[in-house]
Parts: structure tokens; sequence; C-alpha cells
């Protein structure tokens, strides 16, 4: 446990390690929550509801989803991907217990780091422009714990991106493509309840709704089963957690560390 | 501390096809071989032993050292570190071994270096008064204690390579493997970095194995030494016995003009031919066959560099 905290510690100081780059980060971060809004806004200027959601809530949706998408968003599996590309992996093989679950205590690090220097001040920036409706007292921890659980399940299928690239060699690609499918199906970018009723029931048996769309509906408190939901994402992260450790434990077997 | 047993790693390497054409054709055909790494190499180093690998690039050296540390599993053979086999026990094995590698860095880039120490410290379990004293004494032996609060990217090499040094002892470990750790390193830090290790040599707690191209760090540090080419040990044992069997240190060097053939003489470089001077013989009969080849202008005797000798071996 000391070891966890002590890289949960590693990953939020990391995010403060460059000023600059955490500033144009939150900017950034507010650039693509605005464009969003300025979309939304105008999508439901004439209509009462779209996909059932009321129109007012439509932003609020947006807004809470990036809220959630700020802390999720993850690049385990671009660093991943290239340390073992370039050998550096062969220093966390060195290091004492599992690198999953020392990448993932940095990573929850980082997304706490990301919780107070963008998804607060985003949330608060757009809530200026934004009519929020503010969910009850009981709501937040239910929300804070699907947002965590969220990037638990990120962080599982940026963990298996990631190491492909003992297979593949380079998961460049393999990462846009995760990311695509994260940005198209997660809910961050188009709320899921406006796909079609055949994409529905098939994105409710991958992963990715669980991302965004899950706690954005928690927060606004359209959820009816938080219960139910909350099961789900533990069941995605405890699930693709497993698969990680079976997928890291063969490929390590048939790896071979790159460099002199 | 260190067994190997007919220790043998193969690999498969995909050769790639040169220019545009050979890309595309790449993309449907791969044209593999195997190439074997270390064939069936058989060794032993005992605790507190401090021993060098040395031997020319794609020797070995990197892959032993990458068995030992158990990231690499062997494709025949066995080794066993401490009793420990290193793939299969992984966990308890790391935890009695540091590792410096000269060219990756085990410390965290964009942090302040004691950052990753107090992660390092974590990570194996230190407890903390130890790693006050233990970080206390490495200040005072590598002088470490002003780069505390740097980041690792503004350290000088030197620099990095000290703490990396600190890093890898963190945790009082029984062995200690060096992979070049001097490399690209001015004269007054190896100097420095010698001096170290040979304490901690000196002091028999660590065993020592140490790869290198510098023979300045094997005559400091290491007794003993382990020459390997094209995936075969070619020798083990002291630095001294090992120029003696690459054909002693003194020889005949012939200033000679292009186009010049000596029997027996290797290029020294610098239009010039170099003679082994066998103790056992005279030296006055080598001298008069060489005095006799036409073409030759000039002749001295002297100590041949360490360096010549081993490059005669590699290239052998």
């Amino acid at each position: 446990m000391r070891a966890l905290a002590a890289a949960f510690r590693i990953g939020f100081a990391h995010v403060f390690a460059y000023r600059a780059e955490a500033a144009i980060q939150l900017f950034s971060a507010l650039i693509v929550a605005a464009l969003n809004l300025s979309l939304w806004t105008v999508a439901t200027r004439e209509r009462a509801e779209i996909g059932g959601v009321p129109s007012g809530e439509m932003l609020a949706y947006v807004v809470a989803a990036w809220t959630g998408v700020a802390v999720i968003a993850t690049r385990v599996n671009e660093d991943l991907g290239r340390r073992i590309r370039d050998g550096q992996v062969a220093a966390d093989m060195l290091r004492p217990g599992s690198v999953q679950a020392f990448l993932y205590a940095r990573d929850l690090g980082r997304a706490a780091a990301a919780a107070i220097l963008q998804a607060a001040p985003l949330c608060l920036a757009c809530a200026l422009v934004v009519p929020m409706r503010w969910p009850g007292l009981g709501t937040w921890p239910l929300w804070a714990l699907s947002v965590m659980l969220g990037h638990a399940v990120n962080y599982g299928l940026s963990f298996l991106v990631g190491m492909a690239a003992m297979k593949l060699g380079n998961v460049t690609g393999l990462s846009h493509l995760k990311g695509t499918l994260v940005s198209v199906f997660s809910g961050a970018l188009i709320p899921v309840q406006l796909y079609g009723e055949g994409l529905q029931s098939a994105l409710r048996f991958t992963p990715f709704p669980m991302l965004a769309h899950a706690p954005a509906s928690i927060f606004l408190e359209r959820d009816e089963h938080v219960a139910l939901t909350l099961l789900t994402q533990a069941g995605w992260a405890v699930g693709l957690w497993l698969v990680g450790a079976w997928a890291w434990r063969r490929a390590v077997a048939a790896f071979t560390v790159a460099g002199g | 501390m260190i067994r190997a047993e007919a220790l043998t790693r193969r690999f498969v390497v995909r050769d790639r096809s040169r220019g545009l054409g050979g890309a595309l054709r790449d993309l449907f055909r791969a044209e593999q071989r195997e190439s074997t790494a270390v064939d069936g190499i058989s060794f032993e180093v005992a605790p507190g032993e401090a021993v060098a690998l040395l031997g020319p690039n794609g020797a070995g050296k990197s892959t032993i050292v990458k068995m030992i540390c158990g990231i690499l599993q062997p494709t025949a053979g066995t080794i066993r570190v401490g009793g420990l086999d290193p793939w299969a026990e992984r966990e308890r094995h790391v935890r009695r071994m540091g590792v410096v590698f000269g060219q990756r860095t085990q410390l965290w880039w964009d942090l302040a270096v004691i950052e990753g120490f107090d992660l390092l410290a974590a990570m194996f379990e230190v407890p903390p008064g130890e790693y006050r004293a233990r970080l206390s004494r490495l200040d005072d032996t590598l002088g470490i204690g002003p780069l505390l609060r740097t980041p690792v990217r503004q350290l000088s090499l030197g620099a990095r390579m000290r703490c990396e040094l600190a890093a890898a002892l963190l945790h009082a470990p029984p062995l200690l493997l060096l992979d070049e750790p001097t490399i690209g390193l001015d004269v007054a830090v190896k100097l420095r970095l010698r001096a170290f290790l040979a304490g901690l040599r000196d002091e028999g707690r660590t065993t020592i194995l140490l790869t290198t191209h510098d023979l300045g760090d094997i005559a400091a540090l290491c007794p003993r030494v382990l020459l390997l080419s094209r995936g075969t040990l070619l020798h083990d044992g002291p630095l001294d016995a090992l120029v003696s069997t690459l054909g002693g240190q003194r020889r005949v060097v012939a200033e000679v003009e292009p186009g010049t053939v000596i029997p027996g003489a290797y290029d020294a470089g610098a239009g010039k031919l170099a003679v082994p001077l066998d103790p056992a013989e005279p030296d006055a009969a080598v001298l008069r066959a060489v005095l006799a080849v036409p073409g030759v202008r000039e002749v001295t005797v002297e100590e041949a560099p360490i360096e010549a000798l081993v490059a005669r071996a590699y290239g052998a």
C-alpha cells in the first residue's frame, strides 16, 4: 500500500511538473467544452427535447460529461506503448510489485490532480453560462464514485492497448482507434440516448457508455437504477483488470526488451 | 550468487527489405531468421565477487544481464541467482537486486530526484529510518545531496549516473548489476564512480556484475573478466591472464611502406604493423625477422595497449 500511495503521489506531482502544460490542458478542455456547448445550444434552440432529454438538460449533460472526461482521460496507452517500444519498460519490470497496479495508482494520482486543475474549473466556468440544475447532496458521492469507476474502466482499456505494443511494436493506430471509439460511444460527444435503438442496445454490451454517459446520467439524476449502473461499471473495471493481468503475464513471457 | 549452466538465448529477427518496393513487399511477406545471442554459456559468480562482462557489440553481454535480471527467459539452460529463478520468482528476485543502466533511467524524468527515491524506497519497503540513514551515507560518498530537488531531466549525465547508482542501492541489495555505467562520463566522474564501487567491492557485502567497454573500469574494479564473443565465452579469469592469453603485452611495432606484409603481424594503425612478443622466447629472433622484411622503415619494442589486444580478440 505504501508503494501504491507513493505511485499516486508521483502521478499527482507529474501534472504540476510543467506549469505551462497544465494551463494549456485546462485551456484546451475549456475550448472543447465551449465548442460542444455552442453546438448543442444551436441544436436545442427550437426544440423542447432531443431523444427524450429536455433541451435545457442537454447542456447540463454536456457540462457533466466533459467534467468527467477531464478526470478519466488517460494517456496510459501511449505512455506504456512507448516504454515498451524503447525498452524503458525494463526499469518498470525490475521493481517489485505489479506494473499494472503501479500504473493504475499513478494514473489515479493524475486523475486527482486533473479533478482539481481541470474538472473543477471547467465545471464552474461552464456553470456561469449554462443554467445548471445541481444534484442533491446525496448524489454527489454517487457521482464521484461513478467517475472513479469510469476512470478504472478507461484505465483497463488503456492498459490493454498500451501493452499490445509487446506484440504489435507500435500502438499509435490502436490508440487512435481506442480514442475514437471512446469519444463517439462514451457519451462525451453525443449522448448515448440519441443513438438509434439498435446501437444503444449494442452499446449496453460494451464498456464505453460507462466512461462518460453513466456518471453524467447520475449527476443529472436521470438514472433510475444507480446501484445497477455502479455495479456494471465495477464489473467492467474488474473484468478488464483481470483480462489485463492475464494478457500481461502471457505477453511478458514472449516479449524481448528492446535495446542493449 | 549467480550460477549459469549451458545458458542459451535465441531470437527470431525479422529482416527488412530496402527501399520503397522493399517496404511494400514486407507488408505481405516477412523474412525471418534465427539469431543465437548466447550459446551455451556456463559460469558462476560467488557472493561478494566483482566480475566484468567484456565483449564487442553483439557479443551477448546485455542478453546475459537481462536473463540475470529476469526480464528475459533463456531458450535453453538455466540461470539461478541467490538460489532463485529470476524469471519464475521475479517478485522475490528483484528485491535482492539493484540495477544501473547506462542508457536507461529508473528515475522519473520530469520529477525531482528525491521523488523517485521516495517511490523506490516505498516499492522496496525500506523502513523510513533505514532509508534516511542510507540516503545520508550515499550523500557522503556520492555527493547527491545538492541534486535531490533537481528534476532528473535537468541533471548532467555524470550527476544523473550518481543518482542512478544511489537509487539502485537504496534497498541495500546483495547483487548490483551495472550495464555500462560509465558510458559518456568524463574522467573525473568516472574516477569518482570507480572509487565508490571499489569501496563497495572491498566491503565484501555486495556482488558486483559489470558490463563495460571501458577497460579502465575493469582494471579498477573487477579482478575477474568474462570475455564474450558471438555468444560464447572465450575467457573466464583475471584480466592479467586474459592479456597473456592474447599474446602478452609487449610487441614489436614496425613502421612500414604501404603493401608491406610481415608474417604474424596485425595492423597497429597509422601505417604500422605489430608482432606480439612471446615472453618465453628471446626478442632478438623476432626483431631480426621483422628487420629482414623489405619495406620496414623503423622498428620499436613497446607495451601493447590492452585495448589493442582485446580488439584483436574481438576480431578473431
